[in-house]
């Protein structure tokens, strides 16, 4: 059983250099992830327009990052959460790395004001970084876009423990999540979770992303599904006149275990340069050479275009300016 | 940022600009240098003019390059195009002495990524250069450029000029200025494409012909074909640039790119990317649908052109038409 009473203690962590920022961006990765996470950060280093941003990378102990990273002045942090989060639902491809996002804004609540959670699993494209840490968050502690089915379908419900919710439908995706440090420190959240992990032991299915959404009730604001566009697998086509700044690999399929192909080749080359440099022993992502386009390929983009297309045009319409967060 | 020191290397890919299209050229070698891997050669950006290059280009080891301008290629047809659009014809006797190989890039090229180590080594089977069809061949197989028609030639490879592999020796060794200074001054009436159709009339089909992802033209007729294909260069021909007022109907991502680098590293020319027209571009199933129709029956000639390549490292070498 987790023991949530006593989480404080267990959970803690070693940095390799002071907060240079009040702003961060982090990402939390085990070894397995490594070198996708430090490709989203080296990315980030790349194109962020912030004065100042600290990217702070939690790793577990078994993490090795290269020399040739060391430009990126990474503020690298080994998270030890002890039993607070043992024993609640992984499947096979997570270990307990997954939860200690829910961690972050506790272990960095004085050095940051606002801390940007990304997933390892994401690709940037925009880089107005500057003026989403500072939307009006309305002293709510997150910013989140919607979960995926619920952007065609608002009320359809993603809650794994129905009859804990109490407010709204609404289902955020926790792959992208700007956290407000003091609003999530004052409402309590992390004990939320941890009480309901215990709770609900072994029926979530989203890992952390069901914790949150359960212990917010509703409490949080939308971002526009700019900063986390979900459908770059699943409808390739779909986004792609709009002004995406965050897509996110959504599933199993990513662009390094993209076994039929069905990830854009444009998705890997970027991270292939990154990992021919810093990862030669790693093989990259395999992209596929050449070959017609097949009859399948021209419905899926039809299919991309006009399903559920009414719906989405009232979705994306929501969001006239993609910095402003709504309720 | 890491740092690029060139010792010695043999290879390079050179844009070729003036200080109007300075700014783009510079996203594009940033681009390159950052998304190409481990690189081994060098990224050169030349000018008739001294161009100062953004710090961040000087700190990648972009090194820039003042051409002298040539007098023999007055005789060229400037019709709405800058002097530097004939360039491209010098670089490959001007950087002949310190390049064998050298990839030249138009500089409204965008750069995916790729392994160009690769592509500065491949065999082009004893051509003078390597390069893409223009991008009539996607929907006419036996497309036959008006230059060759001009010329009495039959239906002959006819390449676009944006995205240029040089071996620099046989560039030389063949004379290829000289001839189509020659050209130029016999025949004016060719220019129907300026250097463009001036390198085809030399050439007359004898290149060694690239796969269509490193110089992809067709970016916003084939976005459904695009999806499964190793695409490393965009080239955005016409005036449809996403840079530009006119260029909405390219994908968000290639405005975006010239946004990100402005912002991040040449505030200077922000202002040089209008804004997107409204907050939030409309989600367009008709524009989608038209685009969907366009390429489903186009698909038998598009597919047939894309087939002759066994993948992107491919080369089909040419002939010229007089030897056939």
């Amino acid at each position: 059983m987790v023991q949530s009473t006593d989480w404080r203690d267990q959970i803690s962590c070693t940095t390799s250099r002071p907060a240079q920022s009040r702003y961060a961006a982090a990402l939390c990765t085990d070894a397995n992830y490594l070198p996708y996470a430090l490709f989203v950060a080296n990315e980030l280093h790349e194109l962020h327009d912030m004065e100042s941003l600290d990217i702070v990378m939690c790793v577990t102990d078994d993490c090795v990052i290269p020399d040739s990273l060391g430009h990126l002045n990474l503020r690298v942090c080994r998270i030890s959460a002890g039993a607070a989060f043992a024993g609640l639902y992984l499947d096979a491809r997570r270990t307990e790395a997954v939860y200690h996002r829910l961690a972050i804004p506790y272990l960095f609540r004085t050095d940051y004001d606002r801390i940007l959670y990304l997933d390892s699993d994401i690709f940037i494209q925009g880089s107005a970084f500057a003026r989403l840490f500072s939307i009006d968050m309305g002293g709510r502690a997150i910013a989140a876009v919607r979960d995926v089915p619920q952007w065609t379908k608002p009320t359809k419900e993603l809650h794994p423990f129905a009859e804990k919710r109490r407010i709204a439908p609404k289902y955020f995706n926790s792959g992208v999540m700007l956290i407000d440090t003091v609003a999530f420190q004052s409402t309590g959240i992390l004990e939320r979770c941890l009480a309901l992990g215990n709770e609900f032991l072994g029926k979530s299915y989203q890992h952390d992303q069901d914790l949150i959404n359960c212990a917010l009730e509703g409490d949080w604001v939308e971002l526009s599904p700019m900063w986390n566009w979900q459908r770059a697998v699943g409808m390739p086509h779909n986004g792609t006149m709009l002004p995406l700044n965050i897509v996110h690999f959504i599933g199993a399929r990513k662009p390094w275990r993209d076994w039929d192909f069905r990830i854009a080749p444009r998705f890997k080359f970027a991270l292939n340069a990154f990992l021919r440099r810093n990862f030669p022993e790693l093989p990259g992502c395999e992209i596929i050479s050449a070959g017609k386009t097949s009859r399948l390929n021209y419905v899926q983009y039809g299919l991309d275009l006009i399903k559920r297309s009414r719906a989405m045009a009232r979705y994306v319409a929501r969001f006239p300016d993609d910095l402003v967060a709504r309720d | 940022m890491f740092s690029w020191r060139p010792d010695t290397t043999k290879q390079a890919v050179v844009l070729a600009c003036d200080a109007n299209f300075l700014p783009y050229a510079s996203v594009l070698a940033w681009q390159v240098a950052v998304y190409s891997g481990a690189r081994d050669f060098d990224i050169v950006i030349a000018s008739h003019e001294p161009l100062d290059l953004p710090p961040i280009l000087t700190e990648l080891g972009v090194k820039s390059r003042q051409v002298p301008r040539s007098d023999a290629l007055n005789v060229m047809s400037i019709h709405r195009l800058p002097i530097a659009a004939y360039l491209r014809m010098q670089l490959g006797e001007v950087l002949a002495e310190d390049y064998d190989r050298i990839l030249y890039l138009d500089s409204d090229i965008h750069f995916a990524g790729g392994d160009l180590s690769r592509l500065l080594a491949l065999d082009l089977k004893g051509a003078v250069l390597g390069a893409v069809r223009d991008v009539n061949v996607f929907y006419e197989p036996n497309y036959h450029a008006a230059e060759f028609k001009l010329l009495g030639l039959p239906p002959t490879p006819y390449i676009n000029t944006g995205v240029l592999l040089i071996d620099t020796a046989a560039f030389v060794a063949q004379d290829i200025v000289g001839q189509a200074v020659a050209t130029a001054k016999q025949r004016p009436d060719l220019f129907v494409y300026h250097d463009q159709s001036i390198i085809n009339c030399v050439l007359k089909g004898n290149i060694a012909e690239l796969h269509p992802g490193w110089n992809w033209m067709p970016n916003v007729r084939l976005p459904a074909v695009a999806q499964h294909q190793p695409i490393m260069f965009r080239h955005f021909i016409t005036d449809q640039k996403p840079f530009r007022a006119q260029g909405f109907s390219h994908d968000h991502r290639f405005r975006a790119a010239y946004v990100n680098f402005f912002r991040t590293y040449a505030p200077q020319w922000v202002d040089l990317v209008p804004a997107t027209p409204g907050a939030a571009p409309g989600y367009d199933a008709a524009i989608g649908f038209k685009r969907f129709w366009d390429q489903y029956r186009n698909r038998k000639a598009i597919n047939a052109y894309l087939a002759r390549f066994a993948d992107e490292w491919s080369v089909i070498r040419w002939r010229p038409v007089d030897e056939k």
